[in-house]
């Protein structure tokens, strides 16, 4: 043990496999052992040492450690179901573990990034690559190029789902003035025209008509791409939004429920929420509702900027900014 | 996803599953002549992809003949390539009312829940599918569609397992791993956030947001929010590595070797196994001419970590540059084991063989070369290494080779 603590896992694994001879039943003097042995890079020799130690549910108090060096060895040797396995079980019974957590961060991280390097092997041109390439300088507001990137992406699959919406919001994105409506609305009605269930690009249309102030004809699109995809939370709060404009809290009130209880931690729709109770004069409900808003926006507030890059939306999502009509 | 399943892909595939009727059945209908023209003209039009018109036609005909579970079996399928799944729902249902065991109804009737985000009424046909596809070529377009199932709702574990079996089976497919991609993102995002929520000001949050900020290419943030964690853990391993590699990524400043080395330096003090860092420092080394310290560092590099093909490629060069080739040999061969894609190793193999007088090896290992830098060319792997994140800093050939 105090080889181990030192740093010293060669040592270490060497006296830990002669106390196992004098003891086989050693169970700590075992999972040390295959922590040593990975430790000092003997990964073939501390694998089936781990993996028969991960299966021993009863020690809690190294199983994590010992769940972490396999998924660590899986991943070196690209066993990424087996990584993953271990991950799941580990999420299971830590939770809350800040390190597993952590571990689970770096490992999807590291699996998408692998994705779309091999997205670049397989088709350099792919409209599919284009529309990453947008996706990435999107978020990273860079709005000229990622629509140049997602024009590419149309110019060669022109049925490709969700790339004109995609365009659409890039250049909203870019610029709300009524040129930039205009060439939007024309691209969500072109993917509208190639599938006409998609949702999105009901929304999409519903906020350029909010723009406008044409509430009426904004909230026919926000129900629309409710009733295309009941659990979509922005059209959901979309809907609370126009019907509130429209002088109808109560109607609003539904649909704001039904955003919540799709999705808790929204902090928009617990504002907008919170807005409608005082509106209805259910003030003690507005001061719950406004206390959930501030927690979740502190929450999101904290890691939002930093993870735009993997917090892709496919519209433009509701904000607490635009819960009021333009004026 | 629409795309995915929309298509023609989709209507041949069921064309040869038997979702089609090679002739109009017409006894005891009201009038045959009608329902054979309807059919006639949806046929023909569906063929030629007029898929409006062949609605049209199928509309007509399951007016005509209500009690024919085909008829709006296919009308289902012509909504579903129109895109009007809405509309495709009923008609499957009928179908399937009508007679439940009618080939693969059930999985368009799948198909277009999961497209209305119908997620636990689309579940099961979905699961039955992709275990038992009616066509090989159907399983990728279900497996894409269970995989949004799961991720609608909020299975992301199952999700996972979905994406691995598409990524082992359409490896090159850029379908799925543009779906991989944004799922394993998304699941990122979702970590941290909850990450973030549970431990806002644990040395974990702090790591993932110094890692992010450094993927993203904002150095400065990084190499802040990586002091950071030092300062709630200064032995912690793997920090000062990192921000090495961060000073490195973006060598702004004329001493930004020595700042990269010292953090390095500081890293193997921390953690001596970290063979990351013992072949950072070896690779600064031979670059400034430090051609001892360089192959200590690249020796203790491999020492710790035998399958470091970077490493290995960096001990021979400098063994090659301290004039001793024989010595170079295994760690080129070992590397080439390891990757035998790498232009460079190839590259200094021919340069060994040379030194060697070993001239058909020589040659060789040049065609080699030439080949692997003509297709790397070809793939456009420049575009590639802007989205690959690098562990450690890649060998590369310091000059313009001969052609």
């Amino acid at each position: 043990m105090v080889y181990y603590t030192q740093g010293k896992y060669s040592e270490a694994s060497h006296s830990f496999r002669e106390a196992l001879k004098l003891k086989p039943s050693l169970s700590k003097a075992e999972h040390f052992l295959g922590m040593s042995e990975a430790k000092s890079g003997r990964l073939p020799e501390a694998l089936p040492i781990l993996e028969k130690a991960f299966k021993n549910p009863t020690d809690y108090e190294w199983r994590q450690q010992t769940g972490l060096l396999l998924i660590e060895i899986y991943s070196a040797r690209m066993e990424l179901d087996k990584a993953l396995d271990v991950l799941r079980t580990l999420q299971k019974s830590y939770p809350s573990s800040p390190e597993v957590l952590y571990i689970a961060y770096r490992i999807h991280s590291e699996l998408g990034a692998k994705a779309v390097s091999g997205l670049v092997r397989a088709d350099p041109d792919s409209a599919r690559l284009h529309q990453v390439t947008a996706e990435l300088l999107e978020s990273e507001g860079d709005f000229p190029r990622a629509i140049e990137q997602y024009r590419r992406a149309a110019e060669v699959d022109p049925k490709l789902p969700g790339i004109h919406r995609a365009l659409a919001v890039a250049i909203l994105n870019s610029g709300r003035d009524e040129a930039s409506r205009l060439e939007a609305q024309k691209q969500l009605e072109l993917e509208l025209a190639a599938n006409p269930a998609d949702a999105h690009s009901e929304y999409q249309l519903g906020e350029i008509y909010w723009g406008r102030y044409q509430y009426g004809e904004a909230v026919k699109h926000f129900a629309r791409a409710v009733e295309l995809l009941p659990n979509f939370v922005d059209a959901l709060i979309a809907l609370g939004k126009g019907w509130t404009a429209q002088g109808q809290p109560e109607t609003a009130l539904d649909f704001l429920r039904k955003a919540v209880e799709f999705d808790p931690e929204n902090e928009v729709a617990h504002y907008r929420l919170a807005q409608v109770y005082r509106k209805l004069g259910r003030n003690f409900e507005a001061e719950q509702e406004l206390a959930l808003f501030k927690k979740y926006r502190e929450a999101s507030a904290s890691i939002g900027a930093i993870y735009r890059q993997v917090q892709r939306n496919p519209v433009i999502g509701q904000t607490v900014e635009s819960a009021q009509p333009p004026k | 996803m629409k795309g995915l399943t929309k298509g023609l892909a989709v209507l041949s595939c069921l064309r040869a599953i038997g979702l089609v009727f090679p002739l109009y059945v017409v006894a005891q209908q009201p009038d045959p002549r009608l329902l054979e023209r309807y059919f006639q003209e949806g046929e023909k039009a569906l063929a030629e992809s007029r898929f409006a018109e062949a609605a049209r036609a199928y509309e007509k005909l399951s007016q005509l003949d209500p009690e024919t579970a085909e008829v709006h079996a296919k009308l289902g399928l012509i909504y579903y390539q129109q895109g009007k799944f809405a509309e495709a729902i009923p008609a499957l249902r009928r179908a399937l009312r009508l007679k439940p065991g009618l080939p693969n109804t059930d999985l368009l009737l799948a198909m277009s829940l999961s497209e209305l985000g119908r997620y636990p009424e689309a579940l099961a046909g979905l699961e039955k599918g992709f275990r038992h596809p009616p066509d090989p070529n159907l399983k990728r377009l279900i497996g894409l569609q269970l995989q949004r199932s799961y991720i609608g709702l909020q299975r992301f574990p199952k999700a996972a397992e979905v994406a691995l079996e598409l990524g082992r089976l359409y490896p090159d497919d850029p379908e799925v791993l543009y779906h991989t991609g944004r799922l394993y993102g998304d699941f990122a995002y979702q970590t941290m956030r909850r990450l973030s929520q549970v431990a806002p000001n644990s040395v974990w949050t702090q790591q993932a947001e110094a890692e992010a900020h450094e993927s993203q290419g904002h150095h400065e943030l990084a190499i802040a929010a990586y002091r950071k964690v030092l300062a709630l853990d200064r032995a912690r391993p793997g920090v000062h590595f990192r921000i090495g590699r961060t000073i490195l990524s973006y060598p702004q400043a004329a001493n930004s070797q020595d700042e990269a080395l010292k953090e390095f330096e500081l890293e193997l003090q921390i953690d001596p196994t970290n063979a990351a860092a013992a072949y950072e420092t070896g690779e600064i080394y031979r670059k400034t001419g430090q051609l001892d310290k360089a192959q200590e560092f690249f020796g203790l590099a491999v020492e710790q970590h035998p399958d470091f093909e970077e490493a290995r490629i960096g001990l021979a060069r400098v063994l090659m540059a301290l004039n001793e080739p024989e010595k170079a040999l295994p760690h080129l061969e070992k590397a080439i084991l390891l990757n035998l894609e790498n232009e460079v190793s190839h590259y200094q193999l021919s340069q060994v063989y040379k030194a060697l007088g070993n001239a058909a090896g020589q040659e060789k290992e040049l065609g080699e070369f030439r080949r692997l830098r003509t297709r790397k060319a070809q793939q456009q792997e420049r575009a590639q290494a802007a989205f690959e994140p690098r562990e450690v800093t890649k060998q590369e050939l310091d000059s313009q080779p001969p052609p």
